[in-house]
């Protein structure tokens, strides 16, 4: 049974793989630094499972990201165009994830990507139908730091 | 020398395939862009376009919809090659592209080699077409 940690560190480590010729290395830990802002985005799974997927990030990050991806600097005041740059980088991770569910005979759609606000945290509990994970992700060459967390429920 | 349509919702996405398609070393002088197929239709009323990049989840009008639109028509542009940019993997929904009209499918996420090697063939293709 692949558990819903494996897949979501293959799926990022493949996105930035491929997107940004670079590794991105999973720790333990979700923080991504004490009263640190957040800019944060989120997809819903809906069919034979339900769930999310949700990433998080400082906008220093975010912007880091994007200029990796478009070869431009950007500023964090612009948070538009990092949210629409998170959100497109969750995307891809959202599309793999899904890809690996459909592949273990689930049904299932993925949402287009939503703003959230606030920092992503760990949940208290889990009920035990749910599978859960958060893991923090280093991105290698920019220095930086990104947080999903992906929940699916049978 | 060939004009281009890139349609995504995502700011971002149309970016990077823009860039990727300025250092692909295909011959293309002119890039437009969409945010969904309401819009791209506009543009392929109004504009010579050679070839169609398109997302398939969109808001307004997603790129089966939009597919459907351009193929069953009887606009002047009903043929031109449409290349479907997306994340989507079911099988069903990506076989039901190519089967209303897609010319060919490139999973996201992709790099600046992949989009050039499905691109060429087929805007070799498009500008031999008066």
């Amino acid at each position: 049974m692949i558990t819903v940690e494996a897949i979501l560190v293959d799926a990022v480590r493949q996105v930035f793989g491929t997107m940004f010729v670079s590794d991105a290395i999973p720790d333990e830990s979700g923080d991504l630094g004490a009263g640190q802002e957040a800019i944060g985005m989120v997809q819903i799974f809906a069919g034979d499972a339900s769930g999310s997927i949700a990433v998080g990030g400082r906008p220093e990050a975010v912007a880091a990201i994007y200029e990796r991806l478009l070869g431009t600097p950007i500023s964090v005041e612009e948070e538009s165009e990092l949210r629409d740059a998170l959100g497109e980088v969750l995307n891809m991770v959202g599309g793999l994830c899904k890809a690996r569910f459909l592949a273990q005979g689930m049904r299932i759609t993925l949402s287009l990507p939503f703003d959230v606000h606030g920092l992503i945290r760990r949940h208290v509990a889990e009920p035990g139908s749910m599978q859960y994970t958060l893991v923090g992700f280093d991105l290698k060459g920019l220095e930086q730091r990104l947080v999903f967390r992906l929940i699916m429920e049978r | 020398m060939s004009t281009i349509l890139i349609v995504d919702d995502s700011s971002t996405m149309r970016k990077i395939i823009a860039m990727h398609l300025s250092q692909s070393g295909l011959e293309i002088d002119r890039v437009v862009m969409a945010e969904n197929g309401v819009e791209a239709l506009k543009i392929l009323d109004n504009e010579k376009v050679d070839l169609v990049l398109t997302d398939m989840n969109m808001p307004e009008m997603g790129g089966l919809a939009f597919l459907s639109e351009v193929r069953d028509g009887d606009r002047h542009y009903r043929s031109i090659p449409i290349v479907v940019v997306s994340t989507e993997s079911e099988a069903g929904l990506v076989r039901e592209a190519l089967r209303i009209g897609a010319s060919q499918y490139v999973q996201k996420p992709f790099t600046a080699a992949k989009l050039a090697e499905s691109l060429g063939p087929l805007l070799a293709h498009a500008c031999e077409i008066p």
